[in-house]
């Protein structure tokens, strides 16, 4: 009996130990080189978070290490230029009416000087966080402030920038009433 | 000796089962993990809105590029035995840091200053000038940096630096394919179709340094 308890221990054991990291190919393949795009940023949020991890769920691994980190953040959002077709733009006389595609996010930028370590207690038997571990959890920050940029409001402000900006423009090329729509289609976060 | 062979087969058929088992019944998926490190994930923080600004940034060029740049210094490791040239005969520790980064650099106009000044209006033919491209912003997410090699303990500032090193060379390898000229073409050719699409029978968008 205790010769079949210490096979299952050791079957077990080995295929317990599973620390390969399997790399999950790239979601997105990233092409390297040159793109054109036609989008005209209008609004840029400055954002600031704390990044607040504590490393206590290895049940083998003896202590806990915790860390603070702090983040600045730029989310960009603004409209598509290159969507506006002829069919967009209705003009009588000095009337002028114009139906924009919605604003999307353009970008999110986490400049590394704008990252800092807070505070970090590790205790005796743990490791530092390592520069990969703290940009692994820079990168959990970044996509949940992404899933928030609805919330934020940064679309809105976007369009009443854009309306804003390209009102003061047709003014300047003469026309007198101005009509700035969007069109109805789902913003598309990028 | 036969009951040492009566033993192996006794663990080899155990084994064989408890495998077959774990292959087509999955009863060991509780364990299969067990000696797999858990994630650490960040908790849920509120984000803080610091400040809001008005753009008016035309974006007509990206680029992509992937970099490496290495730092290394003293370390506090072992010394190493092997001679150095001058016939020293330790050589010291040395901690390395390699990274490679990968981010794009995003190419356009800045329409912010654009006044009636900037416009002349002949009938139907309008002229516009615009200031010229410039690098509008250079990201590099989080996710975009790699560490290749990091041997020792790296202070803060230290990986800050590098990681900005890599973020100047993407930006100084995009000036060198003279992208900004391609931004300028791209830019008066988006506001000169929005021109004519106003109603304008001729269009020219110039640019200018004066801004």
């Amino acid at each position: 009996m205790r010769k079949i308890l210490w096979a299952l221990l050791f079957l077990s054991t080995v295929t317990g130990c599973d620390k390969r990291e399997t790399k999950k190919p790239d979601r997105l393949q990233q092409v390297m080189g040159l793109q054109t795009m036609s989008e005209l940023a209008t609004a840029e949020y400055v954002v600031t978070k704390i990044i607040k991890a504590n490393d206590n769920k290895t049940w083998y691994k003896v202590g806990e290490r915790k860390i603070l980190l702090s983040c600045k953040a730029s989310i960009v959002a603004g409209v598509d230029m290159g969507a506006l077709s002829p069919s967009d733009i209705r003009i009588d006389g000095e009337n002028i009416s114009l139906t924009l595609p919605h604003a999307k996010l353009l970008y999110i930028n986490i400049k590394p000087e704008d990252v800092r370590t807070a505070y970090q207690d590790v205790s005796l038997f743990r490791d530092k966080f390592s520069v990969k571990e703290k940009d692994m959890l820079v990168n959990q920050a970044e996509n949940q402030i992404k899933a928030q940029v609805p919330e934020l409001g940064v679309l809105v402000t976007a369009e009443t920038n854009a309306s804003i900006f390209i009102d003061g423009f047709l003014k300047n090329l003469g026309f007198k009433n101005i009509s700035i729509n969007f069109s109805d289609t789902k913003n598309v976060l990028q | 000796m036969k009951k040492f062979l009566k033993y192996v087969l006794f663990v080899a058929i155990i084994g064989g089962a408890v495998w077959f088992a774990s292959k087509k019944l999955n009863f060991l998926r509780p364990f299969k993990h067990m000696f797999t490190e858990a994630p650490v994930l960040i908790d849920s923080t509120p984000i803080i809105i610091a400040e809001i600004k008005p753009l008016a940034k035309l974006m007509t060029i990206t680029f992509t590029d992937e970099v490496v740049k290495d730092t290394s210094k003293l370390g506090v490791g072992v010394p190493s035995f092997v001679p150095l040239t001058s016939g020293a005969l330790l050589q010291p520790s040395r901690d390395r840091l390699v990274m490679i980064g990968r981010g794009r650099v995003i190419l356009g106009t800045d329409l912010k200053s654009l006044s009636s000044d900037d416009i002349e209006i002949n009938g139907d033919s309008v002229t516009v000038s615009i200031p010229r491209a410039t690098i509008l912003e250079t990201i590099i997410h989080p996710s975009g940096f790699e560490i290749f090699v990091e041997k020792g303990n790296w202070p803060e500032q230290a990986v800050i630096d590098l990681k900005v090193k890599i973020r100047e060379e993407i930006e100084r390898r995009a000036l060198a394919q003279n992208l900004l000229q391609l931004a300028n073409e791209r830019s008066r050719m988006i506001l000169e179709t929005f021109l004519i699409n106003t109603g304008f029978r001729a269009a020219k968008v110039l640019q200018t340094t004066d801004h």
